[in-house]
């Protein structure tokens, strides 16, 4: 069963477009991964999923459900939750309360304060600091965690290797398979193509606002996704 | 002992200001938004209880109102500005500012310009005598400790509470914020909600303490003002501090000249912001 489906959804950015009649579909309990390289529009497509930024055209379905006239925040509500680009952690909340607002939305589930410490122990230690103070691979954990906090059905992280080091990069997949064992579906954006192969079920590949390749991500041949990444071969 | 005298008057009176100021401080802290009107709705709330409380009790006249300021203050702020907000930093405040030039004129036409006060028979003027020479009113001693109350509770709200955390969390970062499904235009009503409660409790305070008119409420925003800047933007405790400071200042002015005053808790306020323009007890990252 599909969680999430995207009809033609097309985005523009003031008069510049930046998403053209992308399609995809995403099977409960799945990871699929979002890859493309910069400008190639796929945080713009967390956006318009997390409900920050309007489609100008198509659909988004989420659990049967069309989304078109769900705001951003009553989204996290239903269940989807995104973990932004640059982690926007609160600066002047300390860890705890950063992980604790992400309950807001009150919805039930595996996660709570506890699980997610035991998730990432690394946060549990920095429990007391400010969100200023915490290096990059610490925000994005407590960005996850803060998002797991709404338990939702659907995580989208967008970046989530960005930046970091690679021992990090490697805590932060770790986990993930913990968080699709709960039940979670997650959309990945990634710029990591083998990070993001070895850790999806499905990919897409996004060039210049297109999805130009679509499959299962162990088929997909690496001269398949570097024609579609670099758009070689592509009129 | 003249002037542990003064000083001590001066503190109860910074708890008077504590409390006009604390409801801008909130609102400033939240959104951004500096409530020209503040003081103006602090005066209203004194003429609601004159009204209320002229058809029933003080007591239950207070009650009543504060709720009603707190409805005000969300509708207000989901009315016209949360759209305000949208167009940028000048338009809130032309909001607030018209807020001030509504309500002044529309009380001196309801009420004409003469002044009033809120009747509390003997507590206006009974007092707890500390020694020969020095002794408080209860009222002023009323005040200072809702003050003080007040700002705890606010505190213990902001730093406990889930609706707290997420009223921080929207002042830290609004789009993060509806990112874990926190609606922002509820919040900023909430908190102006909450500013203009606390306005009421200080408008009812004041009028119990001594007279007003229509055409106060500026003072008391200016007054409310240099408490939130002395004790610094976005602090809550600073705020409470400020108030106190100016209401020390203010008072041991007075002490050296009755007309002094006034002019001197605006020197120990200039000399804050030369100085430490930061204010006392900031909380403001270096950016």
């Amino acid at each position: 069963m599909a969680i999430l489906e995207l009809e033609n959804v097309e985005a523009h950015y003031g008069d510049l477009q930046a998403l053209f009649g992308i399609s995809l579909s995403l099977q409960k309990g799945s990871v699929h991964s979002v890859i493309g390289a910069n400008g190639a529009g796929k945080s713009t497509l967390l956006k318009v999923i997390a409900g920050s930024m309007q489609p100008t055209a198509g659909r988004v379905i989420f659990n049967g459900q069309d989304l078109n006239k769900v705001s951003g925040f009553q989204r996290v509500k239903s269940g989807i939750s995104l973990v932004p680009e640059g982690r926007r952690i609160f600066p002047s909340l300390t860890v705890e309360e950063n992980v604790k607002v992400g309950a807001y939305a009150k919805r039930v589930g595996y996660w709570n304060a506890d699980t997610v410490r035991t998730l990432y122990p690394l946060i549990a230690d920095r429990w007391s600091r400010l969100g200023f103070h915490c290096s990059g691979g610490e925000l994005q954990m407590i960005a996850i965690a803060r998002a797991l906090m709404a338990n939702p059905d659907l995580l989208l992280i967008d970046e989530a290797s960005l930046g970091l080091a690679p021992i990090v990069v490697a805590q932060v997949y770790e986990s993930l398979s913990q968080i699709v064992a709960q039940g979670t579906s997650v959309l990945l954006v990634e710029q990591n193509v083998s990070q993001a192969l070895k850790a999806s079920t499905t990919a897409s590949v996004l060039l210049e606002g297109r999805a130009v390749l679509t499959g299962k991500s162990d088929e997909l041949s690496h001269e398949a996704i570097k024609n579609a990444y670099f758009g070689i071969g592509v009129a | 002992m003249i002037w542990t005298n003064a000083i001590l008057q001066g503190l109860l009176v910074g708890g008077l200001y504590a409390l006009l100021a604390s409801g801008l401080s909130l609102v400033f802290g939240v959104m951004r938004i500096v409530n020209l009107g503040h003081g103006d709705f602090s005066i209203l709330a004194a003429y609601l209880v004159l009204i209320v409380a002229g058809h029933s009790n003080l007591w239950l006249g207070t009650i009543a109102v504060l709720p009603i300021m707190a409805l005000l203050g969300y509708a207000l702020q989901r009315s016209l500005l949360n759209r305000a907000l949208s167009l940028g930093v000048l338009s809130p405040l032309l909001i607030t500012f018209a807020f001030s030039i509504i309500l002044q004129n529309a009380l001196l036409k309801i009420f004409s310009s003469d002044t009033r006060s809120i009747q509390t028979e003997s507590l206006g003027s009974a007092s707890l005598k500390i020694t020969e020479s020095i002794s408080v009113g209860y009222l002023p001693l009323i005040t200072f400790f809702v003050g003080v109350i007040l700002t705890l509770t606010l505190h213990v709200f902001l730093t406990r509470t889930q609706l707290g955390r997420a009223m921080r969390a929207t002042s830290d970062d609004p789009t993060a914020a509806e990112l874990i499904g926190i609606n922002n235009r509820h919040i900023y009503g909430l908190a102006t909600g909450i500013g203009l409660f606390a306005a009421g409790i200080a408008g009812i305070l004041f009028g119990m303490r001594t007279q007003f008119s229509p055409s106060l409420g500026p003072v008391a925003l200016i007054f409310a003002f240099e408490a939130v800047i002395i004790g610094g933007l976005g602090s809550l405790w600073g705020t409470l501090v400020g108030g106190i400071v100016l209401g020390i200042g203010q008072s041991i002015g007075a002490q050296i000249n009755p007309a002094f005053g006034v002019l001197a808790g605006h020197l120990v306020f200039i000399t804050i912001l030369l100085f430490k323009p930061q204010g006392l007890l900031s909380k403001q990252r270096g950016t």
